[in-house]
């Protein structure tokens, strides 16, 4: 039995030193390669009208985003199941053309309000100035804030089991009412 | 000289720390390493926490040091797990068996673990009774308010010390914050034959900026089985209508920014008319085994900076386990044997971790077990058991490999001082992962060991004695691989190989006087796998597969011998399955109805009823459960399972060997389950 240990030693150590180096994932990265994750599985919760819920699946991101960055990284044709695009947003009405529309940096532009484009971001307050989705840190973990009557007003419809895992905020017009 | 001894180490720990800490598992906070995250459904995703830290990062390179199991509260939910049994018999190199009494304990690798080898703790308090060491299951622990399980298999010992032998079990519970709210349910189980069980439920959890509180609170009544109990003579009864397990269950966490408090109550009883091999009690007669815990911890954390904590606590148990009384209708209760311990813990653990993820942990902890003896066959006192010990754990990553050293050193009040090293060598390199584990640890009887060599001395109708136990030690080899073969299919194997010298062995002489002795030496090796799929149609699929073979056992006491004393089996321990494996799976019917079902097979087994060599066949078990939360009514969930669907039986055979006959599982299980989350 100490013998088969023994060679059993060596074996890992030689295949350790031989194999090639791949660091950790860098701490920084995993925040956005969680939000990357969850922009992949959101879709499986959400409907879109039946005119574009059979296209090319579009996620609209800015290509330098770190989250546009990890979601290259995912096989996300295999977890939709369908063919899909990361595209830089694009301009006026092109926009409409995306599924998702991850918003970087800026608020969401009131002439979408009614096109049937999930908005997502990171930035905080986005959800109560009229964003759909906001991805925030609670106890380490990223969640995720939604802004009901932003999403009323397009139409897309969120099952109600994702609706159970959001947190309900109001729009920041509709709190001070 | 002893006396002085623990004074100078209760000053040391006094200045080290005005508060104290607890043993949790390494990386609580984080539930799977990070790499396997890709296979993560959403709900899932929620319970990963973002590492930021330095001494995050730390905490969750030692638990990767060690072959951990992970079971997310969803998924207990979605298998309708009916207490933390159905739960554990999925984990590779588990097996449940019968001990004495009714009760049912654990078994690891082809060693009986449910006496001081395997921890159970719920939120770092150590819920395994500190007498003997062992803890017993069955409709027991409860999963309602479970965020996950983490199992290490394997040795534990050098920062969960004296019952971390073979293995830990540490159940971590939902937070205020994550409960927001509470859920009230309620489930009734039937058998073919009879009530399985009834049982009620509710949690309550909130979060207020700082402070933060959780609540839970479950009460139960169960039986064990339906079917017919045969001793060893030949005598019956049906368990229909005996053996009923009840168990009351409170859980009270409070949070206020890092100063943890922790309240836990445990009551469980189990009733029994079976005694050993060859004897029941007359039919309206009975004896209450009842397990007690009232526990609590206070624990602080500092955080220094990112890369420099301390985490102090201090654990208060009293628990009275093995309490019998035998119960006869029209007479008086009368209470045959109490003894009840209560147990302080002071702790004290400072971490370092660098920028780059290497990491130092020092710690020291003083524990003393105080026993009270109210009620027995044993004449006299039973000494206060005490240890301090001294632990330090470090990593050092390279590219190729990082390296974990750690070292425990234990000076116990009865027993002679013991140093336990552990070294791992670990590395996840793109898809692929290793682990190469050593490690040592080291058992000290118990207050309850001793008491029952002496109360045997005493008392043996043979005028036999036998020596008090000395620790045993063990010796563990454990090597993992890890490959994700696409972002959906995971695979990870490891082997292992255990050797405990000093084996604690429970038995009796010919009058069934119990007493404990120890045996050289019983050793084990073995494999284990997972398998893990995730389709997006067709769910997600787990496999775990078990495999050991028995070496050593130099009393030869778990060895299967026919009635000329022949080994039949060289490679089984009695109890155990040569193999082991279970596939659950999950699969969405719609958005608000899933269907899981889960098969487990184990092969044969031995087991004695009394004397006489008993071999059990291979067995089936099928469950299935429907859960349903309808969206129109937002809170409900109705539960719907079917358990050994084609009713295969499943036997308990004694995990020792006094010639208690298996006893007897549950038959086909129908229960329902209604819950609303508020």
């Amino acid at each position: 039995m100490s013998r088969i240990l023994k060679y059993s030693f060596v074996i890992f150590l030689l295949l350790a030193i031989s194999a090639e180096s791949v660091s950790l994932a860098a701490d920084s990265g995993f925040e956005y390669k969680l939000k990357a994750l969850y922009i992949s599985r959101l879709a499986d919760f959400i409907s879109w009208p039946q005119s574009i819920e059979n296209q090319t699946f579009k996620i609209c991101i800015d290509s330098d985003d770190e989250v546009a960055i990890q979601l290259k990284k995912i096989k996300l044709a295999d977890v939709l199941n369908r063919q899909v695009e990361i595209i830089a947003p694009p301009k006026g009405l092109l926009l409409t053309q995306c599924h998702f529309l991850y918003i970087s940096q800026g608020q969401v532009d009131s002439s979408l309000a009614n096109a049937p484009i999930l908005t997502l971001s990171s930035q905080a307050g986005f959800a109560e100035q009229g964003g759909m989705i906001e991805f925030y840190l609670e106890q380490s973990k990223v969640r995720m804030k939604v802004n009901l009557r932003a999403l009323n007003q397009s139409s897309i419809k969120l099952s109600s089991k994702l609706l159970r895992l959001l947190k309900i905020v109001k729009q920041k017009d509709e709190a001070n009412d | 000289m002893k006396t002085k001894f623990l004074n100078y180490i209760f000053f040391f720990l006094i200045l080290s720390s005005n508060s104290f800490s607890a043993n949790k598992l390494a990386c609580d906070e984080f539930s799977e390493p990070e790499g396997n995250v890709e296979n993560f459904q959403l709900e899932d995703l929620m319970n990963v926490p973002v590492i930021k830290s330095a001494s995050q990062e730390a905490e969750c390179l030692k638990s990767a040091a060690s072959i951990v199991s992970t079971i997310s509260g969803n998924e207990l939910l979605n298998m309708g797990a009916r207490d933390l049994t159905d739960a554990l018999e999925l984990i590779p190199g588990f097996n449940f068996g019968g001990i004495i009494f009714n009760t049912v304990g654990l078994g690891v690798r082809g060693v009986q673990a449910d006496e001081g080898k395997l921890s159970v703790l719920v939120d770092g308090i150590i819920l395994t009774e500190q007498r003997f060491g062992t803890t017993v299951f069955g409709s027991h622990f409860p999963v309602e308010q479970i965020d996950r399980i983490e199992i290490i298999r394997g040795p534990g010992s050098i920062l969960h010390g004296n019952f971390a032998e073979l293995g830990v079990i540490n159940i971590i519970t939902k937070q205020g914050h994550q409960l927001d709210g509470g859920v009230v349910s309620g489930s009734y189980g039937h058998f073919e034959r009879g009530e399985a069980t009834k049982n009620s439920v509710i949690t309550l959890g909130k979060q207020w900026d700082d402070f933060e509180t959780s609540f839970y609170g479950k009460f139960n009544e169960s039986h064990r089985s339906d079917r017919i109990y045969h001793d060893a003579t030949g005598n019956t009864f049906d368990m229909a209508e005996n053996n009923k397990l009840n168990s009351l269950l409170g859980n009270l966490k409070l949070r206020y920014k890092k100063l943890n408090l922790h309240f836990l109550v445990d009551e469980y009883s189990v009733d029994s008319r079976d005694f050993f091999a060859g004897n029941i009690t007359a039919p309206d007669s009975f004896t209450r085994t009842r397990f007690s815990t009232y526990a609590s911890q206070l624990s602080y954390q500092h955080l220094f900076n990112d890369n420099f904590k301390i985490d102090t606590g201090f654990d208060f148990s009293h628990q009275t386990p093995w309490q019998r009384t035998a119960i006869n209708s029209g007479a008086a209760d009368t209470l045959q044997e109490k003894v009840s311990v209560d147990s302080y813990k002071f702790d004290i653990k400072g971490t370092y971790s660098s920028d780059s993820g290497n990491y130092l942990v020092l710690g020291n902890s003083f524990q003393f077990q105080d026993y009270t003896h109210h009620k027995s066959s044993f004449i006299g006192d039973i000494p206060i058991f005490a240890n301090y010990s001294l632990y330090a754990e470090a990593v050092y990553k390279t590219p190729w490999v990082n390296i974990l050293g750690g070292l425990r050193f234990d000076w116990y009040s009865e027993y002679k001082a013991n140093i336990s090293p552990r070294l791992a060598l670990t590395k996840k390199l793109g898809d692929f992962h290793y682990k190469i584990l050593y490690s040592q640890a080291f058992h000290a009887p118990t207050g309850g060991n001793y008491q029952l060599n002496a109360e045997y001395n005493q008392t043996n109708s043979i005028n036999k004695t036998v020596d008090q136990l000395v620790p045993e030690k063990t010796y563990s080899y454990e090597i993992e691989m890890g490959y994700q073969f696409q972002r959906n299919l995971g695979l990870t194997a490891n082997f292992f190989y255990n050797q405990i010298d000093n084996f604690f062995v429970y038995t009796a002489d010919k009058n069934l006087d119990d007493f404990y002795v120890n045996s050289d030496r019983l050793s084990t090796w073995g494999a284990e796998a997972t398998l893990k799929y995730h389709h997006n149609k067709w769910g997600q699929l787990k496999f775990n597969y078990g495999f050991y073979q028995a070496i050593e056992d130099s009393m030869g006491n778990f060895k299967a011998k026919d009635a000329n004393n022949n080994i039949v089996h060289e490679r089984m321990n009695i109890s155990f399955p040569t193999h082991k494996f279970s596939l659950n799976h999950t699969l969405a019917i719609t958005q608000a109805l899933s269907f899981n079902h889960t098969l487990i097979f184990s092969s044969d087994r031995y087991g004695y009823s009394g004397s006489r060599l008993i071999h059990h066949n291979p067995t089936w078990i099928y469950n299935s459960y429907f859960r349903y939360q309808p969206s129109v009514l937002k809170g409900l969930e109705v539960g719907l399972g079917l358990y050994d669907v084609f009713n295969a039986q499943y036997e308990y055979v004694q995990l020792i060997n006094t010639g208690h006959p298996a006893l007897p599982g549950n038959t086909r299980e129908l229960r329902l389950k209604l819950s609303y989350s508020f």
